[in-house]
């Protein structure tokens, strides 16, 4: 803290400035300096000041037009800070604050593979916790996918490439033709490729290509089933005004 | 011995009741300081909607954290340590996005009519002006500053409420303080005396 008037070891500056002479302007450039570091105290006006020292200060202001040019700012600008407004908030939040405490106290509780309801407050809540859908388990497709092509594609690298990939193209060109859409997209790209590359027919034996694809198709579904294990809960929230 | 005033007391009460489970009493808590709360924010932040969000959020970390509350302070100053933390962070990360904080939005229509007093309309309008500079000015100056600015004439905090809200010794409160207002000073000093001069403010 800058101000010197709660200072002990500097009373002697302070006997200075409430003494008869010290806002005479003769001394006004230590005293200046003195009346700045003395303005926090004396903005708070909560008898931090001694009686003589907010006289003494005033004394000043009266006398040095540069202090008081800046003590009268300070007053404006605490004077316009003071009348901005309170904003009203542009809605109640209590109602979503309850709701959100509601709901991590529900989700704290909820553990195990029961129907519960729970009041608190305003609200009632039926948690219910259902298994999840098994088709979610599509949700796993494309890393399931990307195992199958890309799993394909590498063996048929690591052999003989051109008529492999032919192959391969075929294989996965009809696997995925059974999916709707967007298999209809796909087929014809791996049909080209494998036009493209039929020139060199040395086909991969045909067990290889299936075992792999059954691979993925086991992978598939295990992660469907792994998914379908798996419950889910299911909030309803009944307010009650 | 701080003295404990009337509504300080009912605040504890509530407080207990909340920790008894009854939702209920938090609600009233709830309604009872947001409006401040959110005003505090917003001075803050400048930002209708992170005010919105600030001001859930410290009135949920208040909610989880309310058995360490003490009634050595009062439970609004109690939440204005939890909101002013809330945003010096988000201050910060917005600061390190490199996001400006200049971004008051216009309130029309929510901000009250500038000042009941005044009946002439180009005075109000020329008082709403002024009063739109000083608080763009306020969300120019640096968090510490700001955060103390705030809190004494915006909320109307004591020196010794923010100092406890804060966890700084008074003294250094009092000093920010008056850097702050010397910043202002600084920045709308030339406006401050043309309207001295000129139309009283």
């Amino acid at each position: 803290m800058e101000s010197q008037f709660k200072h002990n070891q500097e009373g002697e500056e302070r006997q200075n400035l409430y003494s008869a002479s010290s806002y005479l302007p003769s001394n006004t450039g230590t005293v200046c300096a003195q009346i700045h570091n003395a303005l926090p105290d004396m903005m708070e006006n909560d008898s931090s000041l001694k009686p003589e020292e907010v006289i003494a200060i005033q004394a000043h202001l009266t006398v040095c037009s540069s202090c008081a040019r800046e003590y009268r700012q300070m007053q404006q600008i605490i004077m316009q800070l003071e009348s901005v407004p309170l904003l009203e908030p542009p809605e109640d939040y209590s109602i979503q604050i309850e709701q959100k405490i509601f709901q991590s106290s529900l989700t704290n509780k909820v553990d195990s593979n029961t129907i519960l309801t729970q009041s608190i407050g305003t609200y009632t809540a039926e948690c219910t916790l259902k298994r999840r859908d098994i088709f979610s388990g599509f949700m796993l497709l494309a890393p399931t996918l990307f195992l199958m092509v890309g799993g394909t594609g590498f063996t048929a690298w690591l052999n003989d490439f051109p008529a492999l990939a032919a192959h391969w193209s075929a294989q996965v060109g009809s696997s995925l033709g059974s999916l709707p859409l967007l298999g209809g997209l796909l087929n014809p790209i791996f049909a080209s490729v494998k036009m493209l590359c039929n020139s060199d027919m040395r086909l991969l034996s045909a067990t290889d290509g299936y075992a792999i694809l059954g691979l993925t198709v086991n992978i598939l579904l295990a992660a469907m089933l792994w998914n379908s294990l798996r419950v889910r809960k299911e909030i309803i929230y009944k307010w009650e005004v | 011995m701080r003295t404990i005033t009337l509504a300080e007391e009912q605040d504890a009460e509530l407080v207990q009741q909340t920790l008894c489970g009854q939702q209920s009493a938090y609600n009233l808590l709830v309604k009872r300081y947001q409006r401040q709360v959110y005003n505090f924010v917003y001075r803050m932040l400048g930002n209708a909607e992170d005010a919105g969000d600030l001001t859930q959020d410290t009135f949920l970390r208040a909610y989880s954290a309310l058995r360490t509350f003490r009634q050595d302070a009062s439970f609004l100053t109690w939440l204005f340590k939890i909101a002013s933390n809330l945003c010096i962070d988000l201050l910060r990360s917005r600061k390190s996005k490199g996001a400006l904080s200049l971004d008051l939005e216009a309130e029309e229509g929510r901000e009250p009519a500038a000042n009941p007093r005044t009946s002439d309309p180009e005075e109000a309008a020329m008082r709403g002006a002024l009063q739109d500079i000083v608080q763009r000015a306020v969300l120019n100056l640096p968090e510490r500053y700001r955060v103390v600015i705030v809190m004494r004439h915006l909320q109307g905090m004591s020196v010794e409420e923010i100092a406890s809200s804060l966890e700084m010794p008074a003294g250094t409160v009092k000093t920010h303080l008056f850097r702050g207002r010397e910043m202002l000073r600084e920045r709308l000093g030339s406006l401050l005396e043309v309207n001295n001069d000129g139309k009283p403010i």
